[in-house]
């Protein structure tokens, strides 16, 4: 009798009319990483072989409420956070037209010409998308986004328009901080035709970053501005609260199939921080021969620290005030950085000069699966002492 | 003896085999390879009359399938399944339901004024209109 009953609501289940059409999709990234010498280190790899910077697991349902309305949610499993699921995506999206479509909740912000498909390695040849542009503390915004798509002859273009906020982990020279970016406003347009494609964004949004050891340098430097006019300039200048950042990418691609090229660069400025201005670039190509893919990658990343550096230059290396315990804090004493020494050493650390070469090869096991290795040969320019040789190896699944 | 020339004629059949694409009698639209590709990849979500397209695919490992995916939208099964996963994780579409064999696809459009199909040129029936054959 029990059978009978759970076979009978097991039908009246499947053959329930009113049951919301649900898709569910999944993706997986099982990436391993080391470099290939004892002492180096790069992107959060070092000699031991590691699956956590990179390996990541996911999955996304999505209900049609309606032939308008749908909801999206994706669960996703990061290796550097121990796997821990955590809901990135969660938003609804209404189809206002064939042409437009409005999303709001928490989703990708269209930063970057693979911000959508970002986690599905399957989508592009690398392994992971060139950090010179890609290593960006945020991907995601809680916001509204418009997605417009239209063609016209040969072509194909489309247009995004996002706002929100985002929230995420920063770092301020080397100490985890709190990233707030408030008001952002992003738009973007790409353009397709056959085998060309070209994008760009243009993004700006208040923003302010903070920790308590940065906070206490910065408070101490305002502290100053009773003594040094420039101390005050200078503490405005390092602090990160409610300044504007801007952001720009463009990218090109040539896909002939046999063949391809791509290239793209971005440029971030945070008018009135620590955070120097950052231009960065890659230029990346591969040939596709049956199920393999080699490819190529050299990519860039240069920061300039000149605006911080010019706040340093303003302020007197040593004072002299008659009060001794003012003057040893500014001027430091034996074994004791000071202020001045603080900030010039803050100043000094967001220069940056990094470029990396990546050869690789990816391997198409079959539709939605492939294995691939990457090496990649990494170069501080800066400091000889941080370059590293990088071998990973992974699959990418998705279904 | 004979069974090679059995083999001989199914691999020539399947060599020469045209895919048609077909939809609903009363759907009047004239398509170009162009828009046809357009409906199946999710770029144009209507027929140039103005009536919302229902795409309906043909299972993996089916005759016409292969042939549709390579003639009609220009891409291998790698590629197909590459520029799908973009969108579904994006939320800006979904692949179109595949069916398992020609007749499933051949009923399906016969009875939505909306869909469109595409299924071996011999398994097409008065049921539905061919808009174009490659």
């Amino acid at each position: 009798m029990k059978t009978k009953l759970a076979i009978l609501s097991v039908a009246g289940l499947l053959a329930a009319p009113t049951m919301a059409d649900i898709q569910i999709n999944g993706f997986a990234n099982l990436i391993a990483g080391m470099t290939l010498d004892d002492d180096e280190s790069v992107y959060d790899y070092d000699s031991d072989f590691s699956f956590d910077p990179a390996s990541v697991f996911g999955l996304q349902v999505r209900g049609e409420v309606s032939d308008k309305l749908s909801a999206t949610a994706q669960l996703v499993g990061r290796g550097r956070d121990d796997y821990d699921a955590d809901f990135e995506w969660a938003y609804m999206t209404y189809v206002l037209n064939n042409n437009v479509n409005i999303s709001a909740g928490r989703l990708r912000m269209p930063l970057f010409k693979y911000s959508a498909s970002l986690d599905i390695g399957y989508s592009y040849h690398w392994l992971t998308p060139p950090d010179a542009v890609y290593g960006i503390d945020f991907n995601n915004i809680d916001g509204v986004r418009v997605d417009y798509m239209n063609y016209s002859g040969d072509w194909e273009y489309g247009a995004q328009f996002t706002v929100g906020r985002v929230e995420a982990d920063t770092t301020i020279s080397g100490t985890p901080a709190a990233l707030e970016l408030e008001d952002v406003v992003a738009v973007s347009f790409e353009a397709t035709r056959d085998w060309f494609s070209a994008r760009t964004l243009l993004a700006r949004g208040k923003t302010s970053a903070a920790n308590p050891d940065f906070d206490t340098f910065v408070g101490g430097l305002a502290q100053y501005g009773a003594f040094i006019p420039t101390a005050s300039t200078a503490a405005e200048g390092f602090s990160v609260n409610e300044d504007t950042g801007t952001f720009f990418e463009v990218a090109i691609d040539i896909d002939k199939y046999d063949w391809f090229v791509g290239a793209e660069f971005t440029q971030t400025e945070v008018d009135g921080s620590v955070i120097a201005d950052n231009k960065a670039w890659y230029v990346t190509a591969g040939m596709r021969f049956g199920k393999f893919t080699p490819h190529i990658t050299y990519e860039v990343e240069e920061a300039d620290n000149g605006a911080q550096l010019g706040l340093i230059a303003a302020l007197p290396a040593t004072i002299a005030t008659g009060d001794a315990v003012v003057d040893a804090t500014w001027n430091g004493a034996a074994g004791t950085a000071g202020i001045y020494q603080t900030a010039a050493g803050i100043a000094a650390q967001q220069n940056l000069d990094v470029s990396a070469v990546t050869v690789g090869l990816r391997y198409d096991v079959e539709p939605g699966f492939a294995l691939k290795t990457d090496v990649t040969w990494y170069s501080d320019d800066l400091n000889d002492l941080n370059d590293a040789t990088l071998l990973k190896v992974g699959v990418n699944y998705t279904f | 003896m004979k069974k090679w020339i059995l083999a001989a004629t199914l691999c020539c059949n399947v060599a020469v085999a045209d895919v048609a694409v077909i939809v609903h009698p009363s759907n009047g639209d004239s398509l170009d390879k162009d828009s046809i590709s357009r409906i199946f990849l999710n770029k144009a979500k209507a027929f140039p009359g103005g009536t919302q397209a229902e795409p309906v695919a043909l299972a993996k490992g089916q005759a016409a399938t292969d042939e549709f995916n390579g003639k009609v939208l220009n891409k291998t099964a790698a590629q197909l399944t590459a520029f799908w996963s973009k969108l579904v994780f994006t939320g800006k579409g979904q692949p179109p339901t595949a069916l398992g064999s020609d007749a499933e696809v051949v009923s399906a459009v016969a009875g939505n004024p909306g869909a469109i199909g595409y299924v071996d040129a011999s398994a097409v029936n008065d049921s539905v209109r061919v808009v174009a054959t490659f």
